[in-house]
């Protein structure tokens, strides 16, 4: 609080005042046109006082940045080269032959969309005009006669997202993004960070904690576009009314274009790094998505703070997405619930549940209309591969191979087979029924560690197939072991092939974890595979051979029944002491004493193979 | 399949189909073709393909490349030709598990790993003809040409060993220069080092720098939060992690003894920037 009274004083202070005034002089026309929010004398002084390493954000919030040729860069973002496809002078004198057929491909896109479609990106068109973000609408002559014959027009065309339409300005289309030099890379903190700001935060204080988030209003048009640069960017959208395609300017960064990107995320950033500093925060962001890992006692007061904060420098937050802070908050698409946390030292990430009926809702649909085009088996592997985030381990991805192959079949097959028609189905299974993903704050215990390994010897008198596992409890430091001959009924229940050394390999891992189920129960485990394609799948979750890929299912849906956290690695053959074991060789384990464990083959044989191919 | 699998199958058919075509036609107008493929391959099996292999004066030559000066490896060709000559030069097979060529063993096709991480495919050096096959083949296309014939050879790639070998001895050079590989010589003395993993700790230990070399550089940022994916219980993908042992102890009981010491990598400590680090 002390802290945000100081940057009132120096907010209202006549230092602050005169340099306001120096820097409207400087503030190009698209500034002007955003309102002139940003306090960019205030933001001067912030950053130098908080030894922000970009010092060169506020005036880029006065001058503009653009969207062609060279990125800017920043301090905040490391080195990363694509070089542009097009030189800006090419962009600009292609720009006039372009256009005819840009206005016809708008029209053409308006017209498809529909006619709902069609108005509301209309709509939001105007809203903007009407905000000042965009102006117009102007027809092709209005336009060149104020930008002169290297006028650049770039499509737009609506995109439905659930219930919401949104406009994407296609700079791609327009060429803009193929005269853009990138120079810089951004790293962006996800779900992951944030979980881990939990964690670290949890470990320090050792009680309860709360999220909040806060969201940008119309993030990207509270930062101005170069002047030079509105000529190439005028925006033709379709409209429905008129049936024709009307001509706007835009002021902001636009959707869509590539430097977009980095202009508006080190805004983002410089605010979120004062935040931190100033405060004392435990706040990040992803572009506009800000999320603030909270003690209950200071919730109320840091939130306060941040809120206001971002009034002073002149960045605008949207009340309506503001989210209290609270022990379930649903940030970047997911829900954080951290009610388990001060008692049980777990963090919970759970999938948002509109995403989960949003989901379940489409698969109904697809079966019901026996209908999924390749287009809609990429959707619905976008959606699910991001609900399987928030399951536990890598449960859940085994069972989508049959809508991969769809996603990249041929346009015309349409039609649900019977693998499309499980896979979709356990998709659903997956999505409301699988543990959820979890993050222990704490695991005194030490890690188990499991070795699996597998031996295919065809003539071998005892059988040719062979699994065997070993167990190191470092707590009790015994050394247990096991091993199987796989009979041949388990076998033929995999595709017929020569060998099979990968299937029996991953196979040695759920039958490891069957057999040791008493121990192998809420712990940390290094399971060490001596297959690399095996450990590969593994850690995936997912092998696109679908025999293999129901082992890994088993594999993780008994490590999530048993809530085990594992981590997959390699050990080399020679090395393997489970390497005896799989060879029917027990003598390292005899000299080393270990304790032999009957192998429990049981889950096996109650759930074959078949549970993974038909349902 | 994907979209690029997807794409390269139909060009691979593409071209099949437009090489047995113009065979056939060559065929019917009762000039020399000679058409080289993997033996195995499944071009073989496509209507165009069927439908020369019918026909009564085609031979379908196959051979295994060891078997010529250059190849170190056994690998399973074939000669398609309407020219019986080809028959002595190109037709050796290799059985046994010794090269009936060289008497040793053969080179090994499986990719070279160390530290669980693809260091090199050797598709590559199977890339060109073998010397040894160049010269046979000119050998048999001498005498299908005789003094006055004229020889074209179709996706032969930069360097067209063949070309040259059927040009030196027609006496019409190809023109140009051998395009080399970059680093090839690198590559080669990686290979042989990884070949020779295990057998001697000093290799061992050179592999391993090579390895570090070979792996892909991430920058800091990124390999930030890969330790936070890390650190929020997810597991990095295979090809992403970093050993928690290397290889090269070749001891069980040496790796038990490894692992204990090892630390679960979901719970290695906090995953910070230095900002937040700072604030808490």
């Amino acid at each position: 609080m002390k802290t945000l009274v100081e940057w009132k004083v120096l907010a209202t202070s006549s230092a602050t005042a005169a340099l306001q005034s120096e820097h409207e002089k400087l503030a190009c026309e698209c500034a002007v046109r955003l309102g002139r929010k940003p306090r960019t004398a205030l933001m001067e002084f912030l950053g130098m006082r908080y030894s922000l390493e970009d010092t060169a954000v506020p005036k880029l919030c006065l001058t503009g940045m653009p969207i062609v040729g060279k990125a800017l860069e920043s301090p905040f973002f490391h080195s990363y080269q694509v070089p542009a496809t097009i030189t800006v002078s090419e962009l600009l004198s292609s720009a006039p032959r372009r256009r005819a057929g840009t206005l016809k491909r708008v029209k053409l896109m308006g017209r498809t969309g529909g006619a709902e479609m069609a108005k509301a990106i209309w709509q939001k068109t105007m809203k903007e005009v009407k905000a000042g973000t965009m102006s117009g609408p102007y027809t092709l002559e209005e336009m060149e006669k104020k930008h002169g014959r290297y006028l650049n027009l770039v499509p737009s065309f609506g995109l439905k997202q659930g219930d919401k339409f949104r406009r994407i300005d296609d700079h791609s289309a327009s060429h803009n993004n193929l005269a853009a030099e990138r120079t810089q890379q951004i790293q962006m903190a996800m779900v992951d960070y944030l979980m881990s700001m939990v964690a670290a935060m949890g470990k320090a204080f050792n009680g309860a904690l709360w999220i909040g988030t806060e969201d940008m209003a119309g993030a990207y048009r509270q930062v101005p576009l170069t002047d030079s640069q509105v000529r190439i960017s005028v925006t033709a959208v379709y409209n429905p009314e008129s049936e024709s395609v009307e001509l706007f300017e835009i002021y902001g960064q636009p959707f869509g274009a590539a430097h977009a990107v980095p202009n508006f995320y080190r805004v983002a950033e410089w605010a979120c790094r004062l935040m931190i500093r100033a405060f004392t925060a435990i706040i990040d962001h992803f572009f506009d998505d800000y999320f603030v890992v909270l003690r209950p006692g200071e919730a109320e007061g840091t939130m306060f703070c941040i809120k206001e904060a971002f009034k002073l420098i002149g960045l605008v937050l949207d009340d309506e997405k503001s989210q209290p802070p609270g022990d379930f908050s649903m940030v970047l698409g997911v829900a954080f619930n951290t009610a388990s946390l001060q008692s049980q030292k777990l963090l919970l990430v759970e999938p948002k549940p509109t995403r989960v009926t949003n989901l379940c809702q489409i698969i109904d649909r697809v079966m019901a209309e026996d209908c999924l085009p390749p287009s809609l088996a990429a959707s619905l592997l976008g959606k699910f591969g991001f609900l399987c985030s928030t399951m536990f381990g890598k449960v859940g991805r085994c069972c989508t191979g049959a809508v991969r192959a769809r996603q990249y079949g041929h346009p015309n097959e349409t039609h649900l087979t019977a693998e499309i028609c499980t896979s979709l189905q356990l998709m659903k299974l997956f999505t409301t029924t699988a543990p959820k993903r979890e993050l222990k704050l704490y695991d005194r215990e030490r890690p188990l560690i499991l070795y699996t390994d597998a031996s295919d010897v065809p003539n071998r008198t005892e059988g040719r197939w062979v699994v065997g596992a070993v167990l190191i409890d470092p707590d009790t430091m015994t050394i247990s072991y096991t091993s199987w001959i796989v009979p041949e009924t388990v076998v033929n229940t995999w595709f017929p092939k020569q060998t099979y050394m990968n299937q029996l390999e991953l196979f040695a891992c759920p039958l490891a974890l069957n057999t040791w189920s008493q121990v192998l129960h809420d712990r940390q485990v290094l399971l060490f595979i001596d297959n690399d394609a095996a450990a590969a799948s593994l850690a995936r979750g997912y092998s696109p051979r679908q025999d293999s890929c129901a082992l890994v299912g088993d594999f993780w849906l008994a490590a999530s029944s048993a809530r085990l956290s594992i981590y997959i690695d390699r050990v080399e053959s020679k090395s393997n002491p489970a390497d005896g074991p799989s060879r029917l060789d027990f003598n390292l384990m005899r000299r080393l004493k270990a304790q032999w464990i009957s192998p429990n083959s049981t889950s096996v044989f109650t759930r074959p193979f078949s549970w993974f191919v038909a349902l | 399949m994907s979209k690029r699998g997807r794409k390269r199958l139909i060009d691979d058919t593409e071209m099949a189909d437009l090489s047995a075509n113009r065979c056939w036609e060559r065929a019917e107008a009762g000039k020399a073709f000679a058409l080289e493929h993997p033996g195995n391959s499944l071009a073989q099996f496509l209507p165009s393909w069927e439908r020369l292999m019918s026909r009564p004066d085609v031979h379908v030559i196959k051979y295994h490349t060891c078997r010529f000066e250059g190849s170190r490896r056994r690998k399973f060709q074939m000669l398609m030709t309407n020219r019986a000559c080809f028959v002595d030069f190109i037709g050796k097979l290799c059985e046994g598990h010794l090269c009936m060529r060289t008497g040793g063993p053969h080179l090994k096709w499986r990719p070279t790993v160390h530290n669980g991480q693809v260091l090199q495919s050797q598709t590559g050096d199977e890339r060109e003809y073998p010397v040894g096959f160049c010269k046979e083949y000119a050998k048999a296309a001498g005498l299908v040409l005789g003094s006055g014939g004229s020889f074209l050879e179709v996706f032969s790639g930069p360097n067209a060993p063949l070309s040259v070998e059927v040009g030196a001895l027609l006496g019409a050079p190809v023109p140009g220069y051998k395009l080399e590989n970059k680093g090839k010589g690198d590559k080669v003395e990686l290979q042989n080092l990884s070949q020779l993993l295990g057998s001697h700790p000093l290799v061992s230990q050179q592999a391993s720098s090579f390895s570090a070399r070979a792996a892909p550089t991430i920058s800091v940022q990124e390999s930030f939060y890969r330790d936070a994916a890390l650190n929020a219980a997810r597991q990095p993908g295979y090809g992403k992690r970093t050993q928690l042992i290397q290889d090269g102890l070749q001891d069980p009981s040496k790796h038990m003894e490894e692992a204990l010491k090892l630390s679960h990598p979901f719970t290695l400590g906090n995953v910070l920037k230095p900002d937040h680090r700072e604030a808490l």
